[in-house]
């Protein structure tokens, strides 16, 4: 257990743009997330704001190469960039293989980047949680840019998606047609679309995409581009830079930003909130054993009586909230 | 090939005998070929499909099942071919004397880390490694030295290179035979130039894409035998040692080489040239694994499926044209470092399946292969394996000795059957750049490798000392180590070759390679002037990066 | 929902293409419930910015081109250099003499795995030996 002078020592040294601290108090945040608060309280003189952008797609589209190569041209421009790279945890083993690292050895000698590879540890509502407090830490380092890369595949409503505020949604040849990109859901949350590997047939995909565009009403006057690249010659990535810092003077000018803020914040909101009351529950009212219980009694007395079950749990019992003084 | 009514007789006796032996107990071991064939107790003439003259025949002839020339070891023998190369050419120039003065009959260059991807030791990243897996040819220097007073006139040298590096130091290599005074008409060598090699045997290290590498491939077939400049060399070794190496099998083995050497004719028919301008000079190059008769039957069934392709799909003409001529090196991944002396007996059993099998070229292995780099005294050990089968078994009296036996003969069969149905499958996903740059085949080597160590770790396949009469790892055999001054000494070897060439010549000669490969003409002639002039193995892969880019290869987990 | 993993990072010093083991290892790896970050080709700065940036329990070189004392000491003089190798469990394997094993455990390994090295072998050693 990590006790408070080492967080203060750790939080000293990232003022410091100590990369070790940061490393480990990313560490501290995804392993004892309670003891976030106490990180934190540090921070609350910074004002910085970093731009923070999320690239997603299948596996295998090229996810993080292009990361790499858009890293590679902003920190050109004097930028400084802190990479967030989410691979699934293995549902079978609880263990991870995360391999976007290996696509960006280039840039990672570079002192103006930082990269962090993150399993998703299969976290109720995706990988938010963690992917969150980093972005915070990365936020107190004073980043400009923040990259989170992650295989998306929807619309949860803890998704990652509503963490960042442009969403660039990377397809490759090959992928299917039109319907099977609606059915993944991904036609509506792109802000920018990315074709990779383009010489592979990207021309088709694209005017497929362009077509369900036409049909889509946009509220903001804002219609997401279809860039095409070839991330391993790098052949159309400064195009999709260009179309990333377009989005972000669009959200910025229009005002949109801050209502992207506050939905990133009113997440975070939320899930603390619940995190707290899910704990108190199962502290004092209902714990692990008893759900098992419950869920033993369902399968031998009949799986429809759970309902009721549960109802009559709660249905005698009253909460309330009483404020120290 | 039998007469029916004394089958029908063979059958009901075999009935009988079942039927008496029957209930008796077999030891608990499943009874499978190492590609996982179910084997039976006992083959008969029942098992033997088809008859002699269409399906085995004589030797020579097609379909060519019991070998590749009429004569075979009693015209003569395999070639006795060591592959090896340490720390510098100088060195290495020693112990290729030293093995042929003791009976060797063909050389082959194990080149290092960096030749292989085409890289200087002054970068430093890859400084330690220079020389510590093979011999550094990074300049046309380097080839001086390696074959200096050795007579590649009368014997053939093998340049084990892949398609990324192929062009530079094979140039080299024929640049500095004609300074000799050699006419590279006469020339006989062989490049190994196989792209499966350095993508899925063995991760490479910031090499092109596969698709400018099947094409560099074809360049050096077409340079060297289609338009005649090196008309006696072999352009190309189809390798099936490395990816078995991987974990895969013998059925997958085969696949992997015939799909890829077909990819290969259809590039070059593309072209404009018919495949008898160049198959005759295409080889193969095979492991000798732990099953004797698979492996054997293997062999046999290479030579009859590789004269159907080339009969049937290509419509070769030539009979010259039609054989299957194979290179085989013993299994490296079935040697142990521990008790590394065990390790001679796997080889010499090794190296016999290669010879009964007709193999053309022989690499045998050293007993200390999986501690490091073969010891003089190990090399030694090695070509003397080769030299018993020759001079003191008697195995060369006759040609393909196991024809006519009835497991063979099944074993053939069955083996090419599920040859061709492999090969089916590779070229479904499609050419042989397609499999690779689609992660299919890295996949199809994933689970190959992962099945082998399930069948260790589960007991199901032995390695004695690491999973059966376990022993800890060996520290009494001398370990090789090659020379710390391999890094100086080349470095000042490219210095010197920088200081004394004409650099403003060599610049030009650079910018028509960059021309060359951006219009993805054949790169063999500007090559050829290049290296002339000194230009090093990494300056000119460094223009292949430049304009074709630098592939990373799928990664299966 | 949030224990603590084990990270490992492995990784390839050089430019020696032998990988099927290091994959076979990072692939046990992740199945005994480990996060293993891939660093493939790396040299030893990348390795140590790597093994800092993820704050990584284990790093694994994977070494079958006979520099291996070379790379590894030039990978533990910079960790030392950046105040974290008392933090990080290494590990070596590949083509390793056993002769070499004493020096390499000097140097500051934790355990050389050669040649037929049994992956569960592997990964109790690492769950029993973590530094931090």
């Amino acid at each position: 257990m990590t006790n408070d002078d080492i967080i203060e020592s750790l939080v000293n040294r990232l003022k410091k743009k100590d990369k070790i601290a940061l490393a480990r108090l990313i560490t501290i945040v995804e392993n004892e997330p309670e003891k976030a608060s106490k990180i934190f309280k540090h921070f609350e003189n910074i004002k910085h704001d970093s731009y923070i952008i999320g690239l997603t797609g299948s596996p295998g589209v090229g996810k993080s190469t292009l990361t790499g190569a858009i890293t590679q041209i902003m920190l050109d421009e004097g930028k400084t960039v802190g990479i967030i790279s989410v691979d699934p945890t293995s549902p079978f083993s609880g263990g991870a293989f995360l391999g976007d690292r290996v696509r960006m050895t280039n840039i990672s000698l570079h002192p103006n980047v930082f990269m962090r590879s993150l399993a998703s540890r299969g976290y109720k509502g995706g990988i938010s949680r963690a992917v969150f407090d980093i972005s915070m830490l990365y936020e107190a380092f004073g980043m400009d840019i923040i990259l989170i890369e992650t295989v998306g595949v929807g619309q949860a409503e803890f998704d990652v998606y509503n963490l960042v505020y442009t969403v660039v949604v990377i397809l490759v040849p090959g992928y299917g047609d039109a319907i099977q990109m609606q059915k993944a859901g991904i036609i509506e949350i792109g802000d920018i679309y990315d074709v990779n590997k383009k010489d592979l047939g990207g021309e088709d995909i694209a005017v497929q995409i362009e077509m369900m565009l036409d049909d889509t009403i946009f509220q903001s006057g804002y219609r997401p581009p279809v860039v095409l690249t070839d991330a391993i010659n790098g052949e159309g990535v400064d195009e999709l830079l260009q179309c990333i810092w377009d989005h972000k003077e669009h959200v910025e000018l229009s005002g949109i930003i801050n209502e992207k803020k506050k939905n990133r914040f009113s997440y975070k909101i939320k899930e603390l909130i619940f995190t707290k009351v899910e704990k108190l529950i199962m502290e004092n009212f209902v714990d692990e054993n008893e759900v098992n219980a419950i869920v033993k009694s369902a399968l031998e007395d009949g799986k429809f009586k759970l309902y009721n079950s549960i109802h009559k749990i709660f249905e005698n019992v009253t909460f309330e909230v009483k404020k120290k003084n | 090939m039998f007469d029916k009514d004394y089958l029908e007789k063979i059958k009901l006796e075999k009935e009988k005998w079942e039927e008496k032996i029957k209930g008796s107990k077999e030891r608990d071991v499943k009874f499978v070929t190492d590609s996982e064939i179910p084997i039976k107790k006992l083959y008969t003439p029942l098992d033997v499909k088809g008859d002699y003259l269409n399906k085995i025949n004589f030797p020579g002839q097609e379909p060519y099942t019991r070998g590749v020339y009429p004569n075979m070891y009693r015209g003569k023998l395999w070639t006795m071919r060591l592959f090896s190369g340490h720390g510098t050419p100088e060195e290495t120039n020693l112990r290729w004397k030293y093995l042929y003065e003791n009976g060797e009959t063909g050389f082959s260059a194990a080149v290092d880390a960096l030749t292989f991807n085409g890289i200087d030791p002054t970068n430093p990243d890859a400084a330690p490694e220079v020389g510590t897996s093979g011999v550094p040819l990074y300049c046309i220097d380097s080839l001086f030295a390696l074959t200096e007073d050795i007579p590649i006139d009368k014997i053939s040298v093998a340049l084990v290179v892949e398609p990324f590096t192929c062009a530079p130091v094979c140039a080299m290599y024929f640049n500095m035979a004609k300074m000799r005074g050699y006419d590279l008409k006469d020339l006989m060598g062989t490049t190994q130039n196989d792209i499966l090699t350095m993508t899925v045997g063995y991760i490479p290290y910031k090499n092109s894409p596969p698709n400018h590498l099947l094409r560099v491939a074809c360049d050096f077939i077409e340079w060297t035998v289609a338009q005649k400049n090196v008309p006696k060399w072999h352009p190309i070794n189809f390798t099936g040692y490395n990816y078995r190496e991987g974990g895969i099998d013998a059925v997958q083995e085969l696949g992997f080489v015939f799909a890829s050497a077909c990819s290969h004719i259809d590039n070059l028919i593309e072209r404009g040239w018919k495949a008898d301008d160049f198959v005759g000079r295409l080889a193969f190059h095979l492991a000798a694994h732990k099953d004797f008769f698979e492996e054997i039957a293997k062999y046999r069934a290479a030579r009859r499926i590789w004269y159907k392709l080339m009969k049937d799909k290509y419509e070769v003409k030539d009979p010259k044209n039609l054989g299957f001529r194979f290179h085989v090196q013993t299994a490296g991944s079935s040697l142990t470092a521990q008790l590394p002396m065990i390790n001679i007996v796997r080889t010499a059993i090794q190296g016999l399946e290669a010879n009964i099998g007709g193999c053309q070229s022989l690499h045998t292995n050293s007993y200390d292969e999986a501690i490091c780099l073969p010891s003089e005294k190990a090399a030694l050990v090695a070509l003397r394996t080769q030299q018993v089968i020759a001079d003191e078994t008697r195995i060369t009296n006759t040609i393909d000795p196991l024809a006519g036996s009835y497991y063979v003969e099944w074993l053939t069969d069955e083996v090419e059957e599920r040859v061709w149905k492999y090969i089916d499958k590779i070229q479904k996903v499609g050419p042989i750049d397609k499999a690779l740059s689609t992660g299919w085949l890295y996949k199809e080597m994933r689970d190959a490798f992962h099945k082998r160590r399930v069948r260790l770790e589960k007991g199901e396949e032995i390695m004695l000392g690491i999973n059966k009469y376990q022993v800890p790892y060996d520290t009494v055999t001398d370990v090789f180590r090659t020379s710390q001054k391999a890094i100086d000494i080349e470095v000042a070897r490219i210095n010197k070759l920088k200081a004394r060439r004409d650099n403003a010549k060599l610049e030009k000669i650079l910018d028509k390679l960059r021309s060359v490969c951006e219009k993805e003409e054949n790169v063999m002639p500007i090559i050829m002037e290049a290296t002339k002039e000194g230009a090093t193995v990494g300056e000119i892969c460094d223009i292949y990066r430049e304009i074709w880019g630098i592939w990373e290869p799928p990664l299966a987990i | 929902m949030s224990e603590k993993k084990i990270r490992v990072l492995m990784s390839k010093p050089g430019i020696d293409g032998h990988w099927r083991g290091g994959i076979v290892v990072s692939r046990a790896i992740r199945d005994a419930g480990m996060e293993l970050i891939f660093g493939g080709f790396q040299n030893a700065k990348q390795i140590v910015e790597a093994a800092i940036q993820e704050d990584v329990d284990v790093l694994g070189l994977s070494i079958h081109s006979g520099a291996h004392f070379a790379y590894t000491k030039q990978v533990i003089d910079l960790l030392k250099e950046k105040g974290v190798f008392n933090d990080i469990l290494i590990l070596v394997g590949g083509v390793i003499p056993a002769q070499d094993f004493p020096k390499l455990k000097e140097m500051g390994v934790g355990n050389i795995y050669g040649p037929g090295s049994m992956t569960n072998d592997i990964v109790e050693f690492i769950k029993t030996h973590l530094k931090k």
